[in-house]
């Protein structure tokens, strides 16, 4: 059955894609059992095509369900094992830049359920976020207000880039985005929220725009799309 | 080893996955995959593991030393075999299975399942 080239090609695909899926796993769980996984998933593979002579979705809605739900089991399990800030590695730097994107969180947050709920991202005054910049363009300390509104999000980004550059010097250079992952998860989070605060605080209008662009007319226009909302 | 000593040694609740690996290890060492095939055809296909939880399930039995992982020379794959304590566990696991279709039998509950109230009158 795998003798074609076209099987053996279709079947390192499916290999691949099993491989990423594994990376969802727990490091220590990963490095046991994660090869006799690879080989039970082959296994499957190589059954479902001999039986049914193609690859149904079904087969790949259970393997999905299956992974979502052990990935799920055994961070639970490595949590409860080593205690929730032993597992996800939280320091000083997180708290503090938790604290400063907390606002924000709760503000763009519900600034978002807002224009999901309303199907529309372009409005520009709609949900918190509008109210807060109708408040910044009315209230006469429209720099200041804006400068926090940045600088907040920055500090914690940047804040939370220390215990980033300290596990990357302690690893001697070898250590991978994966494996950062794993190693600094909040850390890596504050700074991404932190980074895609910025952009929406200091894009206004932009980054609503984009993204009712992106859903109304996809990806095949997107350099247009990004001409359209750059000044938005 | 008696069945009460049996259950306070380990902390694994027999849920299904489990009861049908330790089954299907019963006979004899198998490797992943077999282990999930035999479990679909000793539950007539109504447990179906795929790799996430049958490995879930293999990783919490050789910590509760149900089972080891084997070396083997000739294969790529680890294999699994049942301990002392897991055999002593599914032992004691079928003989309350064997109790309870007794106690149903005697009460004829496989014919008539609703004689229950009037069996424990």
């Amino acid at each position: 059955m795998y003798d074609t080239k076209e099987n053996v090609l279709a079947f390192s695909k499916q290999d691949a894609f099993y491989k990423a899926l594994l990376l969802l796993y727990p490091e220590s769980y990963r490095d046991h059992f994660g090869q006799e996984m690879l080989f039970a998933f082959e296994d499957m593979y190589q059954e479902e095509v001999e039986k049914y002579g193609k690859i149904g979705l079904g087969f790949w809605i259970s393997v999905f369900l299956d992974t979502v739900e052990s990935v799920v089991t055994e961070h639970m399990n490595m949590m409860k094992k080593q205690g929730f800030k032993k597992y996800l590695n939280i320091n000083a730097y997180n708290v503090i830049g938790g604290i400063l994107l907390l606002p924000f969180v709760l503000i763009l947050g519900s600034d978002f359920i807002g224009r999901l709920v309303q199907g529309d991202f372009s409005h520009p005054n709609m949900g918190l976020a509008g109210f807060l910049s109708r408040s910044i363009l009315y209230s006469g300390y429209d720099k200041l207000l804006w400068a926090i509104l940045v600088f907040a999000p920055l500090l914690a980004a940047v804040l939370n880039l220390i215990p980033l550059a300290s596990s990357l010097r302690g690893e001697s250079n070898k250590l991978t985005f994966r494996k950062l992952l794993f190693t600094r998860p909040v850390s890596l989070l504050i700074v991404g929220m932190g980074l895609l605060f910025i952009l929406i605080v200091a894009g206004h209008d932009a980054v609503p725009c984009f993204v009712n662009q992106l859903i109304s007319k996809g990806f095949g226009n997107i350099w247009q799309t990004i001409l359209v909302c750059k000044n938005a | 080893m008696s069945k009460s000593k049996a259950f306070s040694n380990s902390n694994v609740s027999l849920t299904p996955q489990i009861f049908y690996i330790l089954l299907s290890l019963a006979v004899k060492e198998r490797h992943g995959y077999e282990i999930m095939k035999q479990v679909e055809n000793d539950s007539s296909g109504k447990l179906k593991l795929g790799p996430g939880t049958l490995y879930g399930a293999i990783k919490r039995m050789l910590e509760e030393k149900l089972i080891v992982e084997l070396d083997t020379d000739h294969s790529r794959r680890k294999y699994y075999k049942l301990t002392d304590k897991g055999r002593a566990i599914f032992s004691n696991e079928l003989q309350r299975y064997e109790e309870a279709v007794e106690i149903a039998k005697e009460r004829n509950l496989f014919a008539n399942p609703s004689a229950t109230k009037s069996a424990y009158v």
